[in-house]
């Protein structure tokens, strides 16, 4: 019950940052404004800065902050390593590659194929994901720690490689690269929810329908096969998941890390161990932390838009140093 | 003499031909004659001496010294945090090295290459501090976790501070890697000290075997654990740092390098030390000239094409350790 309390707490704050997130901008809306959008009396340019501007952006926001908290939370029950982050594990990286990749042989306007963009993203992350994923198996047998070892190790191998293309690049094509790199949320028009939420949605959907799998793999392995687990399967179908939405989510909101990280781990900290409850709380915290990080970029050092990556990870950063002292102690 | 010094001599020829290499190829090809010459009778009113004095040369021993430092770095970090996988770009040493140098360069405008090399060895330093903090009772995994989210956080303060200052050109520099821009003055500084540093390490060889054998081992043979522990650590820190004010971040290579040697010569520091160095020369190096013959691509990418697969390699053969 207390849990629902908090639960309920943490969506009201939600709802606060969106409509705080709605309302401020380039172009400020008055509560007038959003009276008279609710009631269907509002002006042609705030229906447009609302519509067009506003709402797609926020959903985006919302939706990836969510994918990528769940992404954090899967892999972290599967490698049963509170540490564990699909920015960390070489999504970002595949992603960026796949990024530098577009923007290479797409000349001319890129601005025309702006929507291959996320797909060439999602591939790149997806591939890295299942190459690394491949490379993991040991006598037949998916090994998480070593999944994390090699994620870490491609993740800096291919940043190297990203950089073989960009002598070639101009400043326009460079700009967008570090836009990428910084986590700049850019896919925020209506065509981009389309092409990446319901995707996004269904996964989530498929990922609560293994909830309890999930929460059963901090057992052991063989007490797991005991009880008639398939593990191996398990961790294999999550894992795929969890790329999935992560090289998804990075493919229309740019290289965000640590947000996978934080979100399962404060859900962890307020509504103890029940997957049950961490699903549903890693998502609101997931969207909440990112939604945030998006508005305080935005508002900090206005007019300066500060990318929402950035804002993540300096948040985040402390935050991971404090964990690892922490766990340094016991 | 032990027999294992006897492959001294060979290394060191590897290192001289290595150098000779570099300066024959790169983005344009000068002939062995023309090179020689260059070391026997440098003449400054031609131009093709010019070039190779002014521009080839400084980048190419550059090469070497950050190669001969880097590897260095990880043999150390190795034996200090009992770790293989342990490397100064992993463990986030470069990113606090990379971040400090920014952080200078954007208070000072004018700094010298000695006040950027001191702000590096801080910020490598700091990020030294808190990893060693934390290895002390816990698994591999924990250690190289913790180095790669570091150097995430520490990454994306430099993103940070780039973007609201425009600096772009530091940031592709120092992520891509490249031994570029130097000058004969700068190296000046830096080969010495690295020399002086190696040797200091060179002294404290037993005491580093004893520490890669474990902290029991060295409290029951009595060793002063935490005194060399530091000492090694802040000069392993020292020449990473120094090397990232030089080359930039540079993966893989201080990996890549002492697993080769331990597999060719043991554990023992007192012949890793020597040799690590010395491959590590000769890889970068020759990695540098290649990158310059493929339209300067980054030195990173061309490392990485020999080091992850290497990294697996090592992390399968020794999979039950991590698993």
């Amino acid at each position: 019950m207390r849990n629902a309390y908090k639960l309920t707490i943490a969506v009201i704050l939600l709802i606060t940052v969106v409509i705080a997130s709605l309302v401020t901008g380039t172009f400020n809306l008055t509560f007038e404004d959003l009276v008279s959008l609710v009631t269907g009396r509002a002006g042609e340019n705030v229906m447009t800065v609302f519509f067009d501007f506003r709402m797609p952006r926020i959903i985006i926001t919302l939706v990836c902050g969510a994918a990528l908290a769940i992404s954090g939370l899967i892999l972290q029950a599967i490698s049963r390593n509170a540490l564990a982050d699909p920015g960390i594990i070489g999504v970002n990286a595949g992603s960026g590659f796949g990024v530098v990749l577009f923007i290479t042989f797409i000349s001319g306007s890129m601005s025309q194929h702006l929507y291959a963009l996320p797909i060439m993203s999602f591939i790149g992350g997806l591939l890295t994901v299942l190459i690394i994923f491949s490379l993991s198996f040991m006598s037949g047998e998916f090994k998480s720690n070593i999944f994390i070892l090699i994620g870490i190790a491609t993740a800096m191998g291919v940043t190297g490689f990203v950089y073989v293309f960009t002598s070639m690049f101009d400043t326009e094509q460079m700009e967008m690269l570090n836009r990428y790199f910084a986590g700049n949320i850019w896919g925020d028009t209506w065509a981009f929810v389309w092409i990446s939420v319901p995707y996004i949605l269904i996964i989530m959907v498929f990922v609560y329908s293994r909830i309890r799998e999930m929460g059963m793999l901090n057992l052991d392995d063989e007490m797991l096969i005991g009880f008639g687990m398939n593990v191996n399967r398990e961790k294999i179908i999550l894992i795929v998941f969890a790329a999935m939405l992560s090289s998804l989510a990075v493919s229309v909101c740019g290289a965000i890390s640590f947000i996978g990280l934080i979100a399962p781990h404060i859900s962890r900290m307020m509504f103890g161990q029940n997957m049950k409850m961490l699903f549903f709380a890693s998502t609101v915290m997931g969207a909440l932390l990112l939604t945030t990080a998006d508005l305080l970029g935005k508002l900090v050092l206005e007019p300066m838009i500060i990318p929402a990556g950035i804002v993540v990870s300096l948040i985040g950063g402390p935050y991971f140093v404090w964990l690892l002292l922490k766990a340094g102690r016991v | 003499m032990d027999r294992r010094w006897y492959t001294l001599p060979i290394i060191v020829m590897g290192v001289l031909i290595s150098f000779i290499l570099a300066m024959m190829f790169g983005a344009s090809h000068y002939a062995f004659g023309e090179v020689w010459s260059v070391i026997t009778n440098l003449d400054m009113t031609d131009k093709t001496h010019q070039i190779l004095y002014e521009i080839r040369m400084p980048r190419v021993l550059a090469a070497l010294v950050a190669g001969f430092m880097i590897s260095i770095a990880g043999l150390v970090l190795q034996s200090v945090t009992h770790n293989d996988l342990s490397e100064p770009s992993i463990l986030g040493i470069n990113a606090g090295a990379n971040l400090a140098i920014i952080l200078a360069a954007l208070l000072i405008p004018t700094l010298s290459f000695v006040s950027i090399m001191l702000s590096g060895f801080a910020g490598g330093m700091l990020v030294g501090l808190v990893i060693l903090s934390v290895t002390r009772s816990r698994s591999p995994l924990h250690l190289i976790l913790a180095g790669a989210g570091i150097s995430l956080f520490l990454y994306a303060i430099t993103d940070f501070l780039v973007i609201t200052n425009d600096l772009g050109q530091y940031m592709t520099f120092f992520t891509a890697g490249g031994a570029s821009g130097q000058s004969m003055g700068n190296l000046a500084i830096v080969a010495p000290l690295a020399i002086v540093l190696v040797i200091g390490l060179y002294f404290m060889a037993k005491e580093l075997d004893v520490l890669l054998f474990g902290d029991e081992m060295a409290v029951s043979l009595g060793q002063n654990r935490g005194l060399y522990k530091w000492l090694t650590l802040v000069i392993a820190v020292m020449l990473a740092s120094i090397a990232v004010a030089m080359v930039g971040n540079v993966v893989f290579l201080g990996l890549l390098v002492p697993h080769i040697v331990k597999m060719i010569y043991g554990n023992m520091h007192k012949y890793t030390i020597i040799y690590t160095g010395l491959f590590g020369a000769i890889i970068f190096a020759l990695s540098d000239m290649f990158a310059r013959v493929f339209n300067e691509a980054p030195v990173n990418a061309v490392i990485a094409m020999i080091g992850l697969p290497f990294f697996i390699y090592i992390i399968k053969k020794r999979g039950g350790q991590y698993a």
